[in-house]
């Protein structure tokens, strides 16, 4: 068994050729759970199926949330290697995507709650979060376009700096919703909140983001 | 008939109740007469219209961000996490239930020597001889009631033959005609050398 799963492993980073080729393919129709009972019955290239199918996304989400790429590329490894670790006591009745994002999720809080136990950024994070959250819903139009020729570039970097700029607990939601297209119910699910919570949040960060990139889009 | 009775049950709503419902309204989870009520306000209001505009288009610029890559070690750096997982078992026994195992043993052993010489070793009983302690009698200057003045003694009850007889005797005579510094010899001295220390 053991065996079995060291070949598994080396198929992350080696992708083989001829059958393996054909076997890859075939697991990629397969759905999620389907790939996970075959990792779990033994077929060495189902956990680097697993691993294709979710690295990116995960270092997406993981990076929009942490905003550090090099730190979020860790977290998504340490991802991973829970869900190797821990596949044998995956509910299959669940979704296996909410599962993983769960656990990059939490990885992603706590890296965030490490990163605040520093006074100064503690406070800023309070700061920020108190603007966001007793800031009034209230819209103005304002008129504001930079040079067309950086146009782009500098709407790319304003939306970002914007997602930088949520608090915590509205950034894991609007990515989940925004980027990563999950429900309300899985949101809920991966990051244990209700569903009028996860509602409240998404609507709090949808109003804060556009604030914040509204001068450009006009 | 039945366009128009929707129509007049629509409620009127505010920019409060637009922005505040509006996130389900954009992911089309509200009842189709709030959806209504949504776009009969959003006909009257330009600000709302903005907010929707604006919300959509945030929207699909976030989504067009380009996505983060990998870097090419993360693959191998993963890899040669995973082979280590089979080992951690092992390593985790050895760091998270036995440590607990361990502790309770080396403290249950510890114990066991340090009360050992106790349990094991029986201390032999000496027995000593009785150690008598004899102070020498102090004397105290006793003065006999007929050394008293007269207001001191009893009037009532006079002194019996026998009270008499007890203090015939040549010390009683002697203590009756001693002069006082004779008498309470220690008290002196204590006077004494409290006069020496107060000078």
């Amino acid at each position: 068994m053991a065996r079995a799963r060291k070949k598994e492993i080396a198929e992350v980073v080696r992708p083989g050729t001829g059958e393996a080729r054909k076997h890859r393919q075939k697991l990629r129709d397969l759905t999620d759970s389907q790939v996970v009972q075959a990792s779990l019955d033994g077929d060495s290239r189902a956990f680097a199926d697993l691993v294709r199918r979710y690295d990116g996304r995960l270092l997406n989400f993981v990076y929009r949330t942490i905003g550090d790429r090099e730190r979020g590329q860790d977290l998504v490894q340490e991802t991973f290697v829970r869900v190797y670790r821990h596949l044998h006591r995956f509910d299959q009745s669940k979704k296996f995507s909410t599962w993983i994002y769960t656990i990059a999720s939490n990885l992603a809080k706590n890296e965030l709650r490490n990163r605040s136990r520093n006074p100064l950024v503690l406070f800023q994070t309070i700061m920020k979060n108190w603007d966001a959250d007793h800031r009034p819903l209230e819209w103005e139009d304002t008129h504001y376009k930079p040079d067309d020729l950086f146009r782009k570039r500098h709407l790319r970097s304003k939306v970002e700096e914007a997602v930088k700029q949520l608090p915590e607990h509205h950034r894991i939601v609007f990515v989940l919703r925004e980027m990563e297209g999950k429900t309300y119910e899985e949101i809920a699910e991966i990051t244990s909140c209700n569903l009028g919570t996860v509602k409240s949040r998404l609507n709090r960060a949808r109003n804060n983001f556009a604030q914040i990139i509204a001068p450009m889009i006009d | 008939m039945e366009p128009a009775r929707a129509e007049r049950s629509i409620k009127p709503m505010t920019c409060t109740d637009y922005v505040a419902a509006f996130t389900d309204y954009l992911d089309g989870s509200v009842p189709e007469e709030d959806v209504r009520a949504f776009e009969a306000h959003l006909e009257t209001c330009a600000t709302c219209r903005r907010y929707r505009a604006v919300v959509e288009k945030a929207g699909e610029l976030l989504r067009a961000l380009p996505q983060p890559t990998l870097t090419e070690d993360f693959g191998p750096r993963l890899q040669h996490r995973l082979f280590h997982v089979d080992e951690e078992p092992e390593l985790e026994g050895a760091t998270s239930a036995t440590p607990a195992v361990t502790v309770l043993g080396m403290a249950v052993l510890l114990t066991a020597m340090a009360w050992s010489p106790t349990l094991w070793e029986r201390v032999p009983e000496i027995m000593l001889e009785p150690i008598v302690v004899q102070y020498p009698r102090v004397e105290l200057p006793v003065r006999p009631v007929s050394a008293l003045p007269e207001e001191g003694r009893s009037r009532s009850r006079p002194a019996s033959d026998f009270e008499r007889g007890l203090w015939d005797d040549a010390h009683v005579l002697l203590y009756e005609y001693s002069p006082l510094s004779q008498r309470y010899p220690q008290r002196g001295r204590v006077r004494k050398a409290g006069t020496d220390q107060g000078r």
